[in-house]
């Protein structure tokens, strides 16, 4: 017995041994196979053309349809750029920690820059200001890390970018007259109120329009259908809906539909296609403002490309093509919004999230 | 006594199985070696320790529950309220070597709750450390209010982040307590009548040994364990998520299945549990390097619980030849 386990201690030793080796004489080896990409990566550290950048995507959540649309965008800039993505993960449920797995093994895999969208703002500081420090170029895009060492954010939902749209999506849909009432999710939330005032501040320019009444329903789904069927009892005359938290828009068209008013009153606001394309079918909802994750993603991997590329990072009013569109970074900040969108019968169903 | 000693020579001093896994690991590095030049390196290495040790500390506390015949659901949650306390105590004035103590306590009175709960009410371990995971987790969030907590002292990060000799101190702890948890095991009487507790209850009890102050004392060790497990990682993270620990239970548990830990008690040891982790890790890491999908991964991890758990059970009821060789080493 003594014999055996001596043999497998010097089996195991050898093996090692063999490891290490295998494995110092199989680096150069292995730039040599696939020569012409791996020897142009070395000229490409200062040059420009040739081996492409590698970009690593972390997302808070796999599977969730929103981060795949984004990792899409990102997989499509990267095409169009000359750079690769040379992965898309994340947890299966978010953890922050399996999150910091990832990132550090990007850094160990080489990858020149992370897209980040982290589960966690704060815990991941470490993590994202270690990958800075190891040269790696790391963007966040959708949930930020504002506190790290992070290049930028690219996210979206400007308040009054997004406000803007709505108000204007009012306009159109009400042809510019008749009684409104605005929906807000919580009259505590500094985003939510710029958008609400970016919303009057449209409205304002058309005085055949009234705003009746604003009402906060604190994100409560069934809150927001009360206070919808109360509108309705009261402004028997009422026209539209405006909600500018994605609790809104569904709410309110549910109440209209449950009170007979399809086709009489409509519902409008920022919403997510997977909660209101039943509405939207059923002309409750005519339109949607919202923004694609796709671009997103695609301004996301094309402002890191340029930023490796140059050094340079993203500007207001910086145009990402016909694609990313132009997206608006607020003065004195790191932080880009991409453009809202508008959602309607025809492409809603293109969008699972 | 004769009882015990048979526990002993059955559970704690058979290498073989753990060879198998070394050289499986051993296997693994070579594969990786060739497949991909970044896996074999001092860097990598390093990180991966570096971040799998307070795994290995849970599952060093786990380890020494399942010899003893139970079962901790709760090391995850322990792993975020104690760091939680830490920091909220600390937040509000309280010095942090006594905030830090006094959370320690707070995760000893967890162990002892959860040992009270299996060794006297007589609760199911499964069932007994579910009701205080459950329970603790809407504590977590309810003291920290959902939100992660990040007040620290300065220089708290250097825990998770310094080095000693050039190594990283997590990576030094690992192994500190991975050989006294080994020495205890193997050496002492209280390792022994851990054995026992968990082969064969009854007999042990015959032979003298308290098995209910056993049972609670293991739960209280693998409660203080992943409290340290805790403070370290929410060192390395400079703050305390409410979340933490959320999948700690099942990866622990699959390490410690993995290196030889018989589910139903009185078999394993600390190193192989420690092979298990250091398997687990690495493989997950080659398959981050390789740009495998996470969703394999996961398969991966299921796959390698159903292999371990029905080798085990194929062990026990003498499927393998291994089995009949260790019958033929005992006897001689």
């Amino acid at each position: 017995m003594k014999k055996v386990k001596v043999f497998a201690i010097l089996a195991l030793v050898a093996v090692m041994v063999f490891a290490m080796f295998g494995c110092s004489s199989e680096a150069p080896a292995e730039s040599s196979t696939p020569a012409e990409s791996s020897q142009t990566a070395e000229e490409t550290q200062t040059g420009s053309d040739g081996e492409p950048w590698k970009i690593g995507i972390v997302v808070k959540q796999m599977g969730a349809p929103y981060f795949d649309y984004a990792a899409e965008g990102s997989k499509k800039a990267a095409e169009e750029m000359g750079a690769e993505i040379i992965s898309y993960t994340g947890p299966s449920s978010e953890d922050v920690n399996q999150e910091i797995t990832f990132i550090e093994d990007l850094i160990t895999q080489g990858a020149d820059a992370i897209l980040v969208s982290t589960a966690d703002s704060t815990a991941i500081i470490p993590t994202i200001n270690k990958a800075i420090e190891a040269g790696v170029a790391v963007f966040t895009f959708d949930i930020d890390a504002p506190d790290s060492d992070r290049l930028f954010c690219i996210t979206a939902g400007d308040a009054v970018e997004s406000g803007t749209a709505i108000g204007e999506s009012i306009v159109e849909q009400t042809g510019g007259e008749g009684q409104v009432a605005l929906l807000t999710g919580g009259l505590g939330s500094d985003t939510l109120n710029q958008r609400l005032d970016a919303i009057e501040a449209v409205l304002a320019d058309y005085p055949d329009i009234e705003i009746v009444a604003t009402e906060a329903c604190d994100d409560d789904f069934e809150k927001c259908v009360s206070q919808v069927e109360n509108l309705i009892q009261t402004y028997p005359d009422i026209k539209a809906f405006a909600g500018v938290s994605t609790v809104n828009p569904p709410a309110a068209a549910m109440a209209i539909e449950s009170a007979g008013k399809t086709g009489e009153i409509i519902s409008l606001g920022i919403g997510l296609p997977s909660q209101c394309s039943e509405y939207v079918d059923s002309g409750t909802i005519p339109e949607l403002i919202l923004w694609d994750p796709g671009v997103m993603g695609y301004d996301a991997a094309a402002a890191a490309i340029n930023y490796l590329n140059d050094g340079s990072l993203p500007q207001d009013g910086q145009n990402f093509g016909e694609y990313g569109g132009e997206i608006i970074v607020p003065e004195g900040t790191t932080v880009g919004y991409i453009p809202s969108i508008i959602f309607t019968k025809d492409n809603i169903h293109d969008y699972e999230f | 006594m004769q009882k015990i000693n048979t526990q002993k020579s059955k559970g704690g001093f058979k290498f073989g199985y753990e060879i198998v896994l070394l050289l499986f690991l051993a296997a693994w590095f070579v594969f990786m070696g060739f497949a991909n030049s970044s896996f074999v390196t001092p860097n990598n290495i390093i990180t991966v320790l570096t971040r799998i040790s307070e795994t290995a500390i849970v599952a060093i506390g786990m380890t020494v529950v399942i010899i003893a015949g139970g079962f901790d659901l709760s090391v995850g949650t322990v792993m975020a309220i104690v760091p939680a306390i830490a920091g909220i105590c600390y937040g509000m004035g309280m010095n942090f070597a006594l905030a830090l103590i006094l959370a320690l306590l707070v995760a000893a009175v967890i162990g002892l709750l959860n040992g009270i709960l299996i060794a006297k009410a007589r609760f199911q371990p499964i069932i007994g450390t579910l009701a205080t995971m459950t329970a603790l987790r809407s504590i977590i969030y309810v003291i920290t209010d959902g939100r992660p907590v990040s007040t620290f002292p300065d220089g708290y990060e250097e825990l998770a982040h310094g080095t000693v000799g050039g190594f990283p101190i997590p990576i030094i702890l690992m192994i500190v307590v991975s050989i006294v948890f080994a020495w205890i095991m193997t050496s002492t009487k209280f390792g022994r009548f851990v054995y026992a507790t968990g082969g064969n209850p009854k007999a042990a009890n015959i032979a003298g040994v308290n098995t209910d102050q056993i049972t609670i004392s293991v739960y209280v060790i693998s409660a203080l364990l992943a409290a340290f497990a805790g403070i370290i990682f929410s060192s390395r993270l400079i703050s305390a998520s409410p979340d933490a620990g959320d999948n700690t239970a099942f990866d622990v548990v699959t390490a410690a299945l993995l290196g030889g830990t018989s589910i139903v008690g009185g078999k394993g040891n600390i190193p192989g549990t420690i092979i298990g982790v250091l398997i687990m890790n690495f493989i997950i890491n080659g398959f981050n390097l390789l740009g495998i999908n996470a969703y394999w991964q996961m398969i991966f991890t299921g796959c390698v619980l159903l292999v371990a758990v029905g080798y085990d059970a194929k062990r026990r009821s003498g499927g393998f030849k291994v089995k009949k060789r260790n019958k033929a080493v005992a006897a001689h």
